[in-house]
């Protein structure tokens, strides 16, 4: 089954909890008042809707069985991530008393065994939950598998193994719907792109962190992505959040390099004077991020104002740092930075009234 | 309901993992095949047992220990060779202008030639034993010199480490071009040829003169896996503990250690040696 359709679907549910609810409250106010006739026949209606739901997609009817989905979410990813780190630990424990050929044989079986068990467990599992905690564990035997072969034949460490570990993180992201292998597979990619920008400019590519400017195409490139890749997205009614993640690592790719650059002018690539390259990065700092905000809330990215106001925010505070932690005393500087906090919820009650607009305008 | 987890999927993800393996293990395979570009016997002097491996590990690593020899006033890694490696010396600038072109510099990859019980080994043996002379002869004239007395006992102890413990392997030279030092050394069972990486420094020297030098940052491969079938000679010298690399004994095992074309190492034979009391 696949797990954003079943989001669809409990979303359908959302929908009728909450219009019962209303629809009660109106009949309460005798604003709307349905007859018997109309009212049993959307009550059964419903009902029938549910139960074909429940019984085919396995969705929550009630907030007691949501709260519930919330915490087998919670322990899926924490057994997936648990089972993957034991699976590295037992074959270390273990793989000194195995001959080379065995080693690899091991090594090779691990994940193609998982990705079969994975494929086999989500065809008969109607929640999903096993499927996605046998999709990392598919992932991180493929990790191992590379980088053990890499130390069983002394290789020369080589940035191409990012390249076939995101592809195998994209893969199972996507076949089982798991946001933690898209995270996995969008650092795989990006940490490749960066090293490859880096190897251009003749750079090894181990040290393609040491020049935070190698992460800036990488980040252009993964916020573009989601406006390419909607249309996709649509064609499986919406992978749950993924477009949002990836437009959140474009702006972490972006605002991260530039935090670093603009109090660190030396690692960049500008041959400029340091002070410049520091000033020159936190104009681009205030103004990207104040103006992605804006961009944000036109557009209605929450995903976007919230990464954008957070690194403002931290341009903000870390500029204040740095501009008056030395020059004042502690009780004046802690005061400034709690007034300074009381004008940005200020401008941004402000801003959320203006944009987003008053109770009567949403309800219409 | 739309189900993306296919067969074409499966199909996918299976060719992806058969195929990369596929690729690495050739390639490893490709390394050794043929004539190995150098092979050596070294010892435990150059190839101890790497204690840096955690205690819930089965496997063995060695680790390469490697000397570099080059000093601040008489470096071989000098300007002209940077050149030559492809960073981009300026000419004509300041010292305070080439210092901060040192500090923008990134490490290159280049190939570093390591040289097995040789000229410069000869020479930091000699150059302990002319200290320990020295120390000495001072001390003859100043019997009472307490700094001088303590100075023999370091000095005594650096030269029985250089000649009893310490790795007779030292990095000599480096190139863009791995067979252009080949033919430049053409011993291939004293030198090795190693991929690794440089960088530029601007330093002061010993005269107090600003100068650039270069620096080897890191060989690529410096742990050596020991494959189950070497491992017989050297598993009852587990468990590994760091302190053991501190005491002054005769190395207690050779190692066959051949290079292959890729210039990735690998063990070919590993011999107990005889206990030395």
């Amino acid at each position: 089954m696949s797990e954003d359709t079943k989001a669809a679907m409990q979303q359908r549910v959302d929908r009728i909890r909450i219009f019962r609810d209303e629809l009660a409250a109106l009949e309460r106010n005798q604003v709307l008042v349905l007859s018997e006739d109309q009212q049993a026949a959307t009550r059964d209606y419903h009902d029938s809707l549910l139960q074909r739901l429940v019984e085919t997609y396995d969705v929550d009817t009630t907030d007691a069985q949501k709260k519930l989905s919330l915490g087998m979410q919670v322990a899926s990813l924490l057994g997936a991530l648990a089972l993957a780190i034991s699976v590295f630990f037992l074959f270390f424990q273990y793989w000194g008393a195995f001959s080379t050929i065995q080693q690899i044989g091991i090594l090779l079986t691990a994940p193609l065994l998982m990705l079969v068990c994975c494929v086999v467990v989500a065809d008969r599992e109607a929640t999903g939950y096993f499927a996605k905690v046998l999709a990392l564990i598919t992932f991180a035997c493929f990790v191992l598998n590379i980088s053990v072969l890499g130390r069983i034949y002394n290789i020369t460490p080589s940035d191409g193994a990012f390249f076939v570990w995101g592809v195998l993180a994209f893969l199972l992201a996507y076949c089982c719907n798991v946001r933690l292998l898209l995270v996995a597979g969008i650092v795989c990619i990006g940490g490749l792109l960066a090293a490859r920008v880096g190897a251009w400019s003749g750079i090894y590519w181990v040290d393609f962190g040491a020049r935070p400017e190698n992460f800036l195409p990488v980040a252009v490139l993964l916020f573009a992505l989601p406006f390419v890749l909607a249309s996709f997205h649509r064609g499986f009614t919406g992978f749950t959040g993924f477009l949002a993640i990836y437009r959140v690592f474009g702006l972490i790719a972006f605002f991260v390099p530039v935090l670093i650059l603009s109090y660190w002018g030396s690692a960049s690539y500008l041959t400029i004077s340091n002070d410049v390259v520091e000033v020159l990065y936190q104009v681009i700092g205030f103004a990207v991020s104040a103006a992605l905000i804006a961009v944000g809330v036109k557009r209605g990215l929450n995903d976007v104002v919230n990464t954008a106001n957070t690194f403002f925010i931290l341009f903000l505070y870390t500029k204040i740092y740095s501009w008056w932690w030395d020059l004042m005393p502690k009780y004046l500087f802690f005061l400034l930075v709690g007034l300074v906090a009381l004008l940005l919820l200020f401008v941004f009650k402000r801003l959320r009234s203006t944009t987003w607009g008053e109770p009567q305008s949403v309800l219409s | 309901m739309k189900r993306l987890l296919t067969s074409k999927a499966l199909i996918a993800g299976v060719v992806l993992i058969l195929s990369t393996n596929l690729i690495v293990i050739r390639g490893a395979l490709g390394n050794r095949a043929g004539n190995p570009d150098a092979r050596l016997e070294l010892t435990e002097r150059e190839l101890s047992l790497n204690s840096g491996l955690l205690r819930e590990n089965s496997g063995i690593g060695l680790r390469l220990n490697v000397q570099h020899s080059y000093r601040t006033d008489e470096s071989w890694l000098d300007a002209s060779k940077l050149k030559a490696l492809g960073f981009r010396v300026p000419t004509g600038r300041t010292e305070w202008e080439m210092q901060r072109w040192a500090e923008k510099q990134l490490p290159r990859s280049v190939y570093i030639v390591l040289e097995f019980d040789g000229a410069a080994h000869g020479a930091a043996v000699e150059a302990a034993r002319a200290q320990l002379e020295e120390s000495k002869r001072i001390l003859a004239a100043d019997p009472d010199n307490k700094t001088f007395q303590n100075r023999i006992e370091s000095n005594q102890k650096s030269l029985e480490r250089l000649t009893i413990t310490a790795s007779r392997l030292y990095s000599v030279d480096v190139g863009p071009d791995p067979q252009a030092l080949r033919s430049q050394y053409r011993d291939r069972s004293r030198y090795i040829i190693a991929p690794g990486l440089v960088r530029p420094y601007y330093i002061i020297d010993d005269q107090k003169r600003p100068k650039l030098v270069g620096a080897i940052q890191r060989i690529h491969v410096t742990t050596i896996h020991v494959p189950y079938e070497h491992r017989n000679a050297i598993d009852s010298l587990l468990p590994r503990d760091s302190y053991n690399a501190l005491l002054l004994r005769p190395p207690r095992y050779k190692v066959t250690l051949a290079y292959g074309s890729r210039y990735e190492p690998w063990v070919e034979s590993i011999e107990a040696l005889e206990k030395v009391e």
